[in-house]
Order: structure tokens, then sequence, then C-alpha cells
């Protein structure tokens, strides 16, 4: 009797452990309706729990290993690299960015992938601030 | 006679005074400092300047957004609150809804290489209403209609440049987040998909509805695009012929340049022209008539506390920094 007691007990922990863990699983960030209108079945899933920020990142990891994720085709994207692959830099949106400044709303700004200004023919520094002009 | 003659006068004079009194004193609306110094973007469609575009951390600012008359239109948003793993993120475009709702396209940055390429909206209240996925897209421009319909200008991630097919840059998407229809082929530009992307110092990509017409600048192209709503092109206008006259005029080395679009005829142009590492840079704005092709320098000066907002009716809107608590919202006629 002692021993069936301590069965379920355990049995009654493993199934709470499991049901927290997979909980967040579930959850879309806040209530916010969740759609991936240019993916279907798995991706879409790995999609909704990516955006998730409770999961945890190995299980991520996990999944991706199934479903690989997009990246863009730029080759200084790698993240193995942080010089220039062929003259570009990548740029915070995963994209490729020419050597210069971000020019952004009219105004100029320090490029804070590349720490530098470049206007006309100089190149130097970027201000402390971030997303100072480079004016 | 004499007597009610002078009468008259007295009572122009003191009109005319009243009214020269009148708009003096009439103030320029203002956006207040500590949301005004960051870089924005403006929907024409809606007449709405949207602060905190670029690169943001845990530490910068809310997303902000104020008519042109300086009202500010709803509560801040704060796209870490609803991500709290999020590193940092990229706001590329915003765009005003119905309803007082905000649709904002971003890259959101998890770290270790994890990004997600997004469509987010927001409630009047800045409350999070919707996230969707639009991977492999990754959206630049954003405009909405009366109905709550995005269109979403922007390329894929997942092909190469130059060996993929042709595939549409323009999606429409339904109140809810389904693909409504797809149009304007990376076929008809020059430089493929890559048409729309940035050109760095050569403005931003941009979408905007105006009259039902879809209007679109696509940097890297250097194009003026006037489309329907279907996505069919109606008018294409090349902005290099002109870059060419103001640089051979100015003897300018490069440009650096905001395009600001209007309706299907004019465009302006914010230009900062680097004439030489020894001399000032030129700051001018250039309205275009699209329809012949012919421009007009509207203002020319070394030093500028002005950034260009966009063409509102019949005249260019800038924020100037004039004052030390707030910027202004001021008005350039446009020539034509």
């Amino acid at each position: 009797m002692h021993i069936t007691f301590r069965r379920a007990a355990v049995a009654v922990t493993l199934l709470a452990g499991a049901g927290l863990a997979l909980r967040p699983l579930w959850v879309v960030p806040s209530d916010a309706h969740f759609v991936a209108p240019h993916q279907s079945g798995i991706r879409s899933f790995v999609s909704r729990i990516e955006l998730n920020s409770r999961v945890p990142k190995f299980a991520i990891k996990i999944l991706y290993a199934a479903v690989p994720t997009v990246y863009a085709s730029c080759p200084a994207c790698d993240g193995t690299k942080s010089e220039p692959v062929n003259g570009t830099y990548c740029a915070p949106n995963n994209q490729c960015a020419e050597w210069g400044c971000d020019q952004v709303g009219g105004k100029t700004l320090c490029q804070t992938y590349t720490n530098n200004c470049i206007v006309g023919k100089n190149k130097y520094p970027c201000p402390d601030s971030n997303n100072a002009s480079c004016q | 006679m004499a007597s009610d003659r002078i009468t008259m006068c007295t009572m122009t004079l003191v009109l005319v005074c009243g009214l020269s009194i009148g708009l003096i004193g009439q103030s320029a609306p203002s956006i207040p400092n500590e949301a005004g110094v960051q870089p924005f973007r403006y929907d024409s469609a809606h007449q709405t300047i949207f602060f905190g575009v670029g690169i943001s951390k845990k530490t910068s600012k809310p997303i902000r957004a104020f008519n042109v008359d300086g009202v500010e239109r709803g509560a801040a948003i704060s796209i870490f609150k609803d991500f709290p793993n999020l590193d940092h993120m990229v706001v590329d475009d915003l765009a005003a809804g119905p309803d007082g709702k905000t649709v904002i396209a971003a890259v959101l940055n998890f770290g270790s290489k994890r990004l997600k390429h997004v469509l987010l909206t927001y409630s009047f209240s800045g409350k999070l209403l919707q996230v969707w996925d639009t991977e492999p897209y990754y959206v630049q421009g954003i405009t909405t209609d009366e109905a709550g319909n995005v269109f979403a200008l922007g390329n894929r991630l997942d092909q190469d440049v130059n060996v993929n097919a042709p595939y549409p840059l323009l999606i429409e998407y339904s109140p809810t987040g389904q693909v409504l229809h797809e149009a304007l082929s990376s076929a008809l530009f020059i430089n493929g998909p890559r048409a729309i992307d940035g050109a760095q110092r050569l403005a931003n990509p941009i979408l905007t509805l105006h009259d039902d017409h879809l209007l679109i600048y696509a940097p890297k192209e250097a194009e003026f695009l006037v489309c329907s709503r279907e996505g069919a092109i109606i008018r294409r206008f090349s902005v290099t012929r002109v870059l060419r006259e103001i640089a051979a005029a100015d003897q300018v080395k490069s440009f650096q340049m905001n395009v600001m679009l209007g309706d299907d005829n004019r465009l302006v142009l914010d230009l900062t022209e680097d004439v030489g590492l020894d001399k000032p840079t030129i700051r001018s704005t250039v309205a275009v008539d699209v329809r012949n092709g012919t421009s007009k320098v509207m203002i020319k000066e070394v030093t500028r506390t002005w950034l260009g907002i966009g063409i509102q009716d019949d005249t260019l809107l800038v924020l100037s920094h004039d004052r030390k608590d707030a910027a202004s919202i001021r008005s350039y006629d446009l020539p034509f």
C-alpha cells in the first residue's frame, strides 16, 4: 500500500513536470492572433513556438534541426564572419549591406554593425550613442 | 464721404494687422523632444509620423506616433514587453490602420542567429493584437487601406538573387493575415528582387496608398512606380536623370537622398550633396513633376536644421529642430 502510494506520487510529479515543460510550447506571446501565411505544417508550428519567448533555446535548436530556418543569401550573414565578404557586411536585418551610413528617415545614422560612418571619402568611428547621427 | 473712406481704410488696416498678428501668433504643430529626436517614417496615406524606425534595443525609446497637427496618435508601443527574450530588432516600416491600429514591419532578433521577420499589429492602446510571420518574405515597406488590408513590399530571404525564377514583390494580406493577392514580379526590374532594397545612401523603399493607387519607390532601381491596387504598373519614372542633372549643375561627387512621395504626379527629393572634401555639403530639396520629368529646386542651403517628413496635399512637411524642447512641423508650398 505504502509502495503504491509512493509510485502514484512519483507518477503525479512526473506528469506535472511534463505538463509544465510542455505548456509553454503552446503559448503565443500575449494572446495575439498568430499566422504564418507563407508557411505550412511543421514550419508554421515551429515559427509559432519560436516566437514564444518562454520556450528555451535548446528546444528551438532541436526543432530547427528538423526544420532549417530561413536565412538571407548574404554570405556575410553566416554567423562566422565579422569581416566583409565581397565588400558587404551583414546588417542587423540579416541583409547584405555595403559600406556607408544608414539613411533612415532622411537622417544619416551611424552603422551600429560596422561601427563606422562614411561621409564622402571620410571614414570615422561612430559617435558613442546608439543610432547617433553621423553629421 | 471722405470720413467714410478714412473709416473704411482704418477698418481694413485693423483687419490686416489683426490677421497678421493672428498668423504670427499661430504656432506650428510640434513634437516633444523625448519622442521626436529619433528616426521616423511618414505614412502619407494616413498622414501619421512614426518615431522609432531602425535599430532598437531594450533601452531604446518606445515607438510613438503623431498626426501632422502634432497630436499624439494612440499609446506608445513597446515591442520588447511582448517578446521578453528579444535581443534587438530592426523596424523597417510602420503604417496606421483603421480604429487607431498600427502595423509594424520588423525583424526580431533573439540572438544566436534566431531572427523572425514579422508584421505586428498593435491596438490604439498599445496592445499586441496580431503576429504574422512573413518568412520567407522580408517586408521592407507597408501600407494599409480603409478596410484594414495590408499591402507589403518585400523580397524573399530564401532565393538566390541571380539564379531563381522571378517572384512577386507585392503582397496584399487580409486584416487577419491571409494572402489575398500577389503582384509586381521581380522580372519587371533590372535589379530583379533587389530593386526594392534600400540603397544605403540613396533612400529607403516606400509603399503608400493614394487615391486607390499604390505608390512605390524602389531605391536600388531608383524608380518611382504608380500601380493599381492589384499591382499593375500604371506609370514608372526613373529619378536617375534628375540626379544626373543636379550632379552636373552642382558638381556633386556623391549624394545622400531621402524621397518623399505625394501623388501620382509628384515627388520630392531631399538631397545631401557631397561636392568635395574641402567644400561644405549642400542640402537641396527638389520637387519633380513625373508627368514630364521637370524638376525645380525648392530650397538650397549649406546648413539645415530640418528633415523632410513628406508631402501633404500641395505642401512639403518638414520637421524643424528649431526649438530647445520640441521639433516643429513646418510646411513649404510645392511649386507644381
